[in-house]
């Protein structure tokens, strides 16, 4: 039978959550628009603000304004470059900044791995994978 | 949203320096549990009892080449059992720590694993490098242990 107490709490905590002054702010670095679209549509959910950039110029550009990004979706395939030269920007840059790697090609995040600590989420990813790596970085999200 | 608990951390390595480093870079930290396994079997039986936040793993290990790899599994088994049941099963994030080659295997079953972190582990392992680690995967900084 349906606890109507715990319904209750549960009722709180995500009202509280949705309200929760804090925000995650998540830096996606994407060229396909229906692949940026569809990862800040995932973060959105998780009720992370994301600011998304085209190419290495455009990740630039952030990196050297006032944001501090807590995470960093880097895909590794861009118009101007590799991504591992946004992982190397946000590394000299942003110490503190989390970078996802997302790609499809092994071979090609083998090849990005010598930045440090990167987390890798293959194409295609599930949603828990997203929110797999919000809820590790302690940052509000949904549940 | 943030909590204040504990993190419950597991390091799987064989290598007693790595060992050392570590429970010197989690002396005294309030924040964190450490626990170490130095044997596959080991941290299975761990992995089977408790619900790690994190776990350092090394591939390469004294059972074989890719020893880690069952490690691995086992979590991904664990953290799907727990989704299909939906039963509170461990959220735990993995470390990978090991040097580039032993990657490749990994990244053939990456989709099924989850999100994983990989860094390449350097000659001079030390305690900063640890906090960085740690540091880098969002957890509270952890301040200079005198």
């Amino acid at each position: 039978m349906r606890n109507p107490f715990k319904a209750w709490w549960r009722w709180v905590f995500e009202r509280a959550a949705f309200y929760h002054p804090v925000r995650a702010e998540v830096l996606i670095v994407e060229d396909v628009d229906s692949e940026a679209e569809l990862l800040s549509t995932l973060l959105r959910n998780q009720r992370a603000v994301t600011t998304r950039v085209r190419n290495v110029a455009g990740a630039l550009e952030v990196l050297n304004g006032p944001n501090r990004f807590q995470v960093a979706f880097v895909d590794l395939g861009l118009p101007d470059g590799s991504g591992s030269e946004v992982v190397r920007l946000i590394r000299d840059r942003r110490r503190g900044t989390h970078v996802v790697l997302v790609s499809g090609d092994p071979e090609k995040v083998m090849l990005a791995l010598g930045h440090g600590l990167v987390t890798v989420m293959m194409k295609p990813y599930a949603v828990n994978t997203v929110r797999e790596v919000l809820t590790m970085m302690r940052l509000p999200h949904s549940d | 949203m943030p909590t204040d608990r504990r993190r419950f951390c597991l390091l799987v390595d064989d290598d007693e320096l790595v060992c050392m480093v570590f429970s010197r870079a989690f002396a005294g930290q309030k924040e964190f549990l450490l626990d170490i396994a130095m044997t596959v079997k080991d941290a299975l039986d761990k992995i089977a009892v408790a619900m790690y936040d994190v776990v350092f793993l090394d591939m390469r290990m004294d059972a074989g080449f890719n020893a880690g790899m069952d490690v691995l599994r086992e979590i991904a088994r664990l953290k799907i059992q727990a989704r299909l049941t939906k039963f509170p099963g461990p959220n735990t994030f993995v470390v990978i720590m090991s040097g580039s080659i032993d990657f490749r295997e990994v990244m053939q079953e990456a989709n099924k694993l989850g999100a994983i972190a990989f860094v390449d582990k350097p000659s001079d392992f030390s305690v900063d490098f640890v906090r960085d680690i740690v540091n880098q995967i969002g957890l509270p900084l952890m301040p200079k242990h005198t």
